[in-house]
């Protein structure tokens, strides 16, 4: 497979082998992986390419020296709660809360046409009464959505610290029908409380609550997102989001990207993203232990002539490290080679950076589909899964990825669900809980 | 006539509960009407202290953002750097956008960049503002802007604010901790500005721009140069602040107690409520909140005034029906009192009538035989005493049976019981005879009666009426009027009437007493008359019995004695 020209494309690997090695040399470090999906490009004309942006967590030391944590929780109490959901959501949160310490800051805030702070922002210390207080809580009411996530917020700003992570967890089983309720002004409060370092995770419970207003609320401010059909699940979500809390290595992950020699930023895929010129800015709240998050950059990239070397686009990060308690700064560069071999181009595909594109890409589509159907064109979505299923199939084959493959299955299940009207509702909040998933790596 | 005392009585029952119930129930209304009118101010003023917390996040903001704003000018070198102010962006919290005009009076817009590229939220912001932008009327300090007028009359405290964000503690303002915190991260991110030289604080002030996203807060400043710089404010989270300063919970409850404040937007619909009062309805008060919220508004909900009501009218009917009921019982046992009093006056006056009419038949009998006596004994010569004694006696009996006669007549007129006999009878000899009668009384008392007749005819009249008339008023002047010489008596006809004077020169009848004389029982008593018996009724009869026959007794003004002319209707001869 090791041609003669292999120097060609193997250049910009070595270059990013080198910025890569001190950082794993340093293994309590976020690892910043720049990577190009054609590293080797058609020489001679413009075209489009990906770059993965990958954030590498590095290893908790141990769950003890873990970074204390900020949470509120926020319960819908409304009348739709009673019953078995209530005591579930009751129990889900203290199976959450006995696994924090006395580190640990939490506050309970229950909401229905009104907001009760049923437990305000203190340490997890006397456990008991904290548990008494939650379980005091009973059903009725309207769903006042929006100042209940603001009161969270404001308990989780009475300790605020950059150095905690801090989170709003919200659970909500119906519709916000008090206050503001359209998923874009869920989002602007998201964006706002992100800047502060407050991320919030949206969990919706049942089928009735508004799956589009949750997952904007938790992307704009890079929470995590979960539907949660039966009750019954809750606790297991419930330690999931706070296993997640309690294993965040670095926080406030900001990252900048310049595109350089004429290269065009097209879209960064699946993310809230800033771009002005040749500049593309976005915000990672958090980043988990050992886990890997990327975004994906689509470019435009000018044509080239074959044998030379283009620097494509520099990388900048900046975060938080909460083990170090202090700002890092990583960078790295992102090249390309051209050749006019097709051969060539093929053989230096890099698969992982290719599959991760891939699977935004198709992500997208998704994405795409779910808002055709939303406005009636139920052909026109199914369409655009089919054609997403396509180049899945096609990529899956090419690169070998059963990834990709598994990918494309949903694609078509999607397809087929996409057009019938049973359970179209379930269907809906599944398909947006998984593109939320998808394109924020949610670990769970 | 007998309905009257009772319904008297009623009326003395009903007037004063009416009265009293009506006053009460005014009293009443007036107190609702108040208690009704505090409550309104109350709820006002509750209502303005939201107002005011929601101001004060204002003041504070703007505080915050006009330091910020000299950060930003002081990192300007002259021009503002685009980079400097997209990290400020993407860094504030409360700011979702910003823009430069510039000040050199074409109001043109230095950033977002004209010529650069625009990130897609900065684009949409020039198509939502450049409305805006074109009207640099808006950036001007209005007096009417509640919030730049109260910056610019208490700048130094103020600036005092500005500097030094811990002081808000102190200033005894409501607000909410947690705002208090978050106000002051993000000055703490600015160690270095306290150290650096100040920059004289330029106008500022709010817009309230509505674009078609809905209501967009603008906080703008003017720096040194003229340029302005405006601050587009994150509404949803500026919402959520606000929301964080209005109560919630237990806290809200225990504040308004059964009532709901609520806060709604300009579309009506509800941002926020609380408070224990879930109802559905009318609002019992709005206030439209201050610049630069104000086509937003606070309500007030609660349970209406009138359950109030029920408990007022008991404290109000209980009294009322108890004095009703004791006036009642008060006026019942006067009633019953009064009925006793009317009986045991009927049983005397019917005593007096039997024992008059027991009288009559004997002293009928009196007179008759003395009369007989006198006229047997007239013939025969016989003892002068023997016949002065009879002389006596016959004229005592008469007067007595007068005076039986009146009592009698007096009680048939009470009763209503009296009846004239119409007959045909000649009157002036019927005046003379009776004059006749009185001559010797009258002489003795030193009255000569002098009587001219005027009628000489027949006419159809109850004769006894007249006799009784006449000697009621002949034994008056007896009485009243001895030594007065000459009484005088005349009679004629007046159409169907015949008509009677009767003068006499005695003292007369004074003028206070001249109505009074007619009622019956009264006396006339001056000292002339001391002495001097009688019921003191025979005037009145005289009077009635002269109205029963149609006609009337009055006194005539004279200016000698007392002058009685006497009236009396008759029939015409043929009914007969």
């Amino acid at each position: 497979m090791h041609t003669g020209n292999l120097h060609h494309w193997l250049r910009p690997l070595l270059l990013l082998l080198l910025l890569w090695l001190p950082l794993s040399a340093q293994a309590r470090e976020v690892g910043l992986n720049l990577s190009l999906a054609t590293p080797v490009m058609d020489a001679g004309s413009t075209q489009t390419a990906f770059i993965k942006i990958a954030l590498q967590g590095f290893e908790q030391e141990s769950l003890a020296q873990r970074t204390p944590v900020n949470v509120a929780i926020v319960l819908d109490k409304s009348g739709s709660m009673s019953g078995e959901k209530i005591a579930n959501a009751r129990e889900a949160a203290i199976m959450a809360i006995e696994s924090l310490d006395a580190r640990d800051i939490v506050s309970v805030v229950s909401y229905d046409s009104r907001i009760q702070v049923v437990v305000p922002a203190t340490r997890v210390e006397d456990r008991e009464s904290i548990y008494r207080a939650i379980r005091r809580l009973g059903a009725g009411g309207n769903t006042a959505l929006f100042a209940g996530v603001s009161k969270g917020a404001r308990e989780v700003r009475k300790f605020l610290d950059r150095q905690r992570v801090n989170r709003v967890i919200l659970l909500s089983d119906g519709l916000a029908n008090v206050g503001p309720q359209s998923p874009h002004e869920l989002g602007r409060l998201g964006r706002s409380l992100a800047k502060e370092g407050i991320s919030v995770t949206t969990i919706g419970l049942g089928l009735g609550y508004n799956e589009d207003l949750m997952t904007q609320l938790a992307g704009f401010s890079d929470g995590n997102h979960a539907f949660v059909e039966n009750a019954a699940d809750l606790e297991r979500i419930f330690q999931y989001e706070f296993g997640d809390v309690m294993s965040v290595v670095a926080q406030d992950l900001s990252i900048e990207i310049r595109c350089l020699n004429g290269v065009r930023p097209l879209r960064l895929i699946g993310r809230d993203a800033e771009v002005i010129g040749d500049r593309v800015r976005t915000r990672l709240s958090s980043l988990y232990s050992e886990q890997e998050k990327f975004v994906i950059l689509e470019v435009e990239v000018p044509a080239h002539a074959a044998g030379s070397t283009l620097d494509l686009a520099e990388v900048q990060l900046d975060y938080n490290h909460l083990a170090l308690r202090e700002k890092r700064q990583l960078s790295g560069l992102v090249q390309a080679s051209f050749s006019a071999s097709e051969q060539e181009v093929q053989q230096a595909v890099d698969k992982p950076a290719l599959e991760a594109a891939v699977e935004q890409v198709a992500n997208e589509y998704s994405r795409q589909a779910l808002e055709r159907r939303d406005q009636g064109d139920i052909e026109g979505a199914r369409s655009i899964l089919q054609k997403s299923a396509k180049l899945l199939g096609a990529q899956a084959d090419t690169l070998s990825s059963p990834k990709l493959e598994a990918q494309e299955a949903e694609a078509l299940q999607d397809a087929d669900d996409i057009s019938s009207k049973d359970d179209w509702n379930r269907k809906r909040k599944e398909l947006r809980e998984r593109q939320y998933k998808r394109s924020t790596q949610q670990t769970y | 006539m007998t309905y009257r005392a009772p319904l008297l009585l009623m009326l003395l029952v009903l007037l004063p509960v009416l009265l009293l119930g009506w006053l009460g129930q005014r009293l009443q209304h007036n107190e609702q009407q108040l208690v009704g009118l505090q409550l309104q101010s109350l709820i006002e003023q509750q209502l303005q202290s939201v107002d005011q917390q929601l101001q004060t996040h204002f003041r504070q903001l703007e505080a915050v953002l006009a330091q910020q704003a000299q950060r930003l000018r002081r990192q300007a070198d002259p021009d503002y750097s685009s980079e400097a102010l997209r990290r400020f962006v993407k860094d504030s919290v409360y700011v979702e956008q910003l823009f430069v005009l510039d000040g050199d009076g074409t109001g043109e817009r230095l950033f977002p960049p004209r010529f650069d590229a625009l990130s897609q939220a900065e684009q949409r912001l020039v198509e939502q503002m450049q409305p805006l932008w074109q009207s640099p009327d808006l950036f001007r300090p209005a007096a009417a802007d509640p919030v730049t007028s109260l910056q610019q009359a208490v700048p130094p405290a103020e600036r005092r604010l500005i500097g030094d964000a811990s002081s808000y503690l102190a200033s005894g303002q409501l607000r909410a901790p947690s705002a208090q915190a978050e106000l002051a991260l993000d000055m703490a991110e600015s160690p270095e500005a306290k150290a650096e030289t100040a920059i004289p604080p330029g106008p500022s002030g709010w817009i309230a721009w509505h674009a078609n996203s809905g209501l967009m807060q603008v906080f703008w400043w003017r720096d040194d140069q003229g340029r302005t710089l405006g601050f587009v404010l994150n509404s949803a989270r500026l919402l959520s602040d606000l929301i964080n300063r209005l109560p919630e919970g237990e806290q809200g409850d225990a504040q308004l107690g059964n009532a709901e404040i609520r806060l709604l937007d300009s579309r009506g619909s509800t941002l926020y409520g609380w408070g224990e009062y879930r109802a559905q309805g009318k609002a019992l008060q709005v206030l439209g909140l201050s610049h630069p919220l104000g086509s937003w508004r606070l309500e007030f909900h609660g349970p209406a005034g009138s359950e109030a009501v029920a408990p007022g009218w008991l404290t109000l009917g209980v009294p009322l029906l108890l004095l009703a009921l004791g006036l009642s019982l008060l006026g019942y046992l006067l009633y019953r009192e009064h009925g006793r009093e009317l009986r045991l006056a009927r049983q005397r006056v019917n005593f007096v009538n039997q024992v008059s009419h027991e009288l009559k038949t004997p002293l009928t009998n009196v007179r008759l035989y003395a009369e007989m006596l006198q006229e047997r004994l007239a013939d025969d010569d016989q003892d002068k005493g023997v016949l002065r004694y009879l002389d006596v006696i016959t004229g005592e009996s008469q007067r007595l049976s007068r005076l039986i006669d009146n009592v009698l007549s007096f009680s048939r007129l009470q009763r209503k019981q009296l009846r004239l006999r119409y007959e045909s009878a000649d009157v002036d000899e019927q005046i003379g005879r009776i004059v006749q009668t009185f001559a010797p009384l009258l002489q003795q008392r030193g009255i000569e009666v002098q009587f001219s007749a005027g009628i000489g005819d027949k006419l159809r009249y109850d004769a006894g009426a007249l006799e009784q008339i006449l000697n009621n008023l002949l034994s008056n002047c007896e009485k009243y009027a001895a030594n007065s010489g000459v009484l005088q008596v005349t009679s004629w006809q007046q159409g169907t009437d015949l008509c009677i004077r009767v003068q006499d020169r005695g003292p007369g009848i004074e003028a206070p007493e001249q109505q009074r004389i007619f009622e019956p029982f009264y006396r006339s008593s001056n000292k002339l008359t001391d002495g001097v018996a009688g019921t003191g009724i025979g005037l009145g009869l005289a009077r009635e019995l002269a109205r029963a026959h149609g006609g009337d007794l009055s006194l005539e003004p004279g200016t000698v004695g007392a002058c009685f002319l006497i009236r009396l209707g008759t029939k015409s001869e043929e009914k007969s």
